[in-house]
């Protein structure tokens, strides 16, 4: 009954006006951003943050929560018209989402990933919901120790899960962790790699990291393209929208089974949502009575996925809102927002900030119905985002972005930051250097730093403190079994000679 | 037969990006940067102290940080090297798009130049060489656009977020006439 009056209390707070139009908007504009083809999930909460930094905080989070669930729900709308993902995660949605646009059921497409991801974005708030208070009881219990095989738990396991070689995702890391050195010591006070220069004394802000390396590095990738017209895309009236029942019914375990896979997801490092998609796909082939479909317009193919990548993204919330870690690039975002409006996530904050969380958790529940409406009806609205011309949206980016990072702190520095990690999150892309595993270095730097010093403080020279503590015990095991499972399946696979029903069809995709 | 594969590992492999190939000078100017700056970062994080008495000091993370670095940039260069030839080509050219140069240049002119026109004029500046850049859009055009960003983005960053822009020497800007 208190998880009821507590979120009551959050609905009571999200009536307020200025909170509901900041929730409406924030869905609105990542909608907008997540449309556009090539912005993606993370571009547009990097290019959209500082907006909310001169709100009050709740008002601010529902914001950047607002563009993180609208760019995630916007990324299927290219796939499926354009055969063009809007991002990442939307890639798997292209193979059946297009085929159904091109055989005249873009309607039924939409539709269908419209209300998978607002089944799997309430299904993971609920679920982060009823986990998150003895999750944080428990959660209170970790000490320096904990947090470290917590952040090198994230970091290996990223390392799987990134792409690209293990040394290339390392140098990354490497990179992330040292930007985030730079300025005053928070332990001994000193100044570090600061050059003499007092503009680098309070280290580099994150907002010009982010936006530069996925909002400029974006802009530079779309500006390789040769063409600058906007694009033709087909009419999508509200009647094409409507499922026959046949399609409910083959949807709707798909998006079931999509979002609590995504969820599971959700709660690894790494960018869950992609891999989510993935591995929700090839469930949803395997179980399929219409395998012979998938590829030429299988409902299954995008109700899965398409639920998956939003299960994943409430997932990844309960790391970030439980333990204050976050474990993919949207919530490293969202935790750079949080801590410019001095909220500080983790095991504490539903008891030190028990209005603004179920504020948050709240605000997560109206986004996903807000959502919805904006989705199905309006759909229109948002297709016709597609035919703005390329040369007009990369000015008004490259705009928003500069002023986005000059108006954080109000410093020149900044954008002299930005420019740089544009530059570098460029040829991140170029060389095949992960710009995720970067980004989550540089937030969780300081986290890992404070920690390990912590801990060796703590452990007086015993090399075995990390193991002799349980939960991190737990926790150094788990990265264990994480890292080395695969290789040792694939060397009994490779031994066995074995080729699955599973794998061939992966091949024939 | 079981399925042995987990799902990253079923990920298709990613085509190597299309536009602008690094080719190998820029493969190892790339490496080379980023060797000095992770030699030249431990040398620093050397200076400054790895232990002080009985606890890490302020260089013992900076050392760990920047081992790391320099060992995985070796042994990625390393293992580049001995994969050389087996990875897959690019698909495009290898000169830099002059659009690349003109978006970092609009950033850096408007690093350099807004404590001097001021952001009104600047964004109009970028936004008319970036619009110039991409597209042939007739002269009336490409103003009402300069002007209606410039003018946009004073009004929602500078007066309704409360953003403090520069108004310049001349003092051109909402801010300064409201």
């Amino acid at each position: 009954m208190d998880v009821i009056s507590d979120l009551g209390t959050g609905f009571a707070a999200i009536m307020d006006p200025a909170l509901l139009l900041m929730l409406v908007l924030g869905v609105l504009v990542g909608s907008i951003v997540g449309v556009l083809p090539g912005v993606g999930p993370v571009g547009a909460m990097a290019l959209l943050l500082p907006l909310s930094f001169a709100l009050d905080p709740g008002a601010g989070l529902i914001l950047i929560a607002g563009i993180y669930l609208g760019a995630q729900y916007g990324g299927s709308t290219s796939s499926i018209l354009l055969g063009v993902p809007g991002e990442a995660s939307s890639v798997v949605t292209t193979l059946d989402g297009h085929p159904m646009a091109r055989n005249g059921r873009a309607g039924v497409a939409l539709a269908i990933s419209a209300i998978g991801s607002f089944v799997a974005g309430t299904l993971g708030v609920l679920l982060l919901m009823v986990i998150a208070k003895p999750l944080s009881s428990f959660a209170a219990q970790f000490a320096p120790p904990e947090y470290l095989a917590l952040a090198l738990f994230a970091l290996l396991v990223l390392s799987r899960l990134a792409g690209g070689s293990i040394f290339s995702t390392f140098a990354a890391v490497g990179l992330g962790l040292m930007l985030a050195t730079i300025g005053l010591d928070s332990t001994t006070g000193a100044a570090r790699f600061t050059l003499g220069n007092a503009d680098l004394l309070q280290g580099v802000e994150v907002t010009a990291v982010a936006v530069g390396v996925f909002g400029i590095a974006e802009v530079l990738l779309l500006a390789e393209e040769s063409s600058s017209a906007a694009t033709r895309v087909a009419r999508v009236p509200f009647r094409s929208m409507i499922p026959t029942r046949t399609d409910l019914r083959r949807a709707t375990p798909a998006i079931f089974r999509g979002s609590l896979l995504g969820f599971g997801f959700g709660l690894i490092p790494g960018p869950s949502a992609v891999v989510s998609t993935y591995a929700s796909y090839f469930l949803e082939k395997r179980l399929s009575k219409h395998k012979d479909e998938f590829g030429k317009g299988a409902i299954e193919g995008v109700a899965g996925p398409e639920s998956a990548n939003n299960g994943a993204a409430g997932g990844s919330m309960v790391p970030l809102l439980i333990l204050g870690l976050p474990f993919n690039a949207p919530t490293a975002l969202l935790i750079a927002g949080f801590t410019i409006h001095g909220v500080i996530p983790g095991p504490l904050f539903i008891d030190n900030e028990p209005v603004l969380f179920w504020t948050l958790i709240a605000g997560l529940f109206a986004a996903n119905v807000v959502l919805l409406v904006f989705n199905l009806p309006l759909v229109g609205l948002f297709t016709s985002l597609l035919r703005v011309p390329k040369d007009l949206l990369l000015a008004l980016i490259v705009v928003v972005a500069i002023l986005g990072t000059y108006g954080t702190r109000g410093r020149p520095v900044d954008v002299f930051w930005l420019l740089v990690m544009g530059i570098l999150g460029y040829l991140m892309v170029k060389i095949g250097i992960s710009r995720i595993a970067f980004i989550l270095a540089f937030v969780m730097g300081p986290l890992l730093e404070s920690s390990l010093k912590q801990t060796i403080v703590l452990a007086r020279g015993d090399a075995g403190y990390l193991l002799g503590r349980p939960i991190s015990m737990v926790v150094i095991v788990i990265t264990v079994i994480v890292l080395t499972l695969p290789i040792v399946v694939r060397r009994i696979a490779a031994r066995r000679n074995a080729t699955s029903p599973l794998d061939m069809e992966i091949d024939a995709t | 037969m079981t399925d042995t594969t987990t799902p990253e590992d079923r990920l298709p492999a990613a085509d190597p990006p299309a536009g602008w190939h690094a080719g190998p000078g820029v493969q190892l100017a790339v490496d080379l940067t980023l060797l000095a700056l992770g030699a030249g970062y431990l040398v620093l994080a050397v200076q400054l102290g790895f232990w002080d008495e009985d606890r890490p000091g302020a260089g013992f993370y900076p050392v760990l940080v920047g081992t790391l670095l320099l060992v995985c940039l070796v042994g990625d260069m390393i293992r580049r090297k001995a994969t050389a030839g087996t990875e897959r080509s690019p698909r495009r050219t290898t000169r830099l798009p002059w659009r690349i140069v003109i978006v970092l240049a609009s950033v850096l002119a408007y690093l350099v130049l807004v404590p001097v026109v001021g952001h009104l004029i600047i964004t109009m500046l970028i936004v008319t060489a970036l619009v110039m850049s991409f597209s042939r859009r007739p002269w009336w055009q490409v103003v009402i656009a300069a002007v209606g960003t410039a003018v946009g983005t004073d009004l929602l960053f500078g007066e309704l977020l409360g953003v403090r822009l520069d108004d310049g020497w001349f003092g051109i800007g909402f801010g300064s006439w409201m």
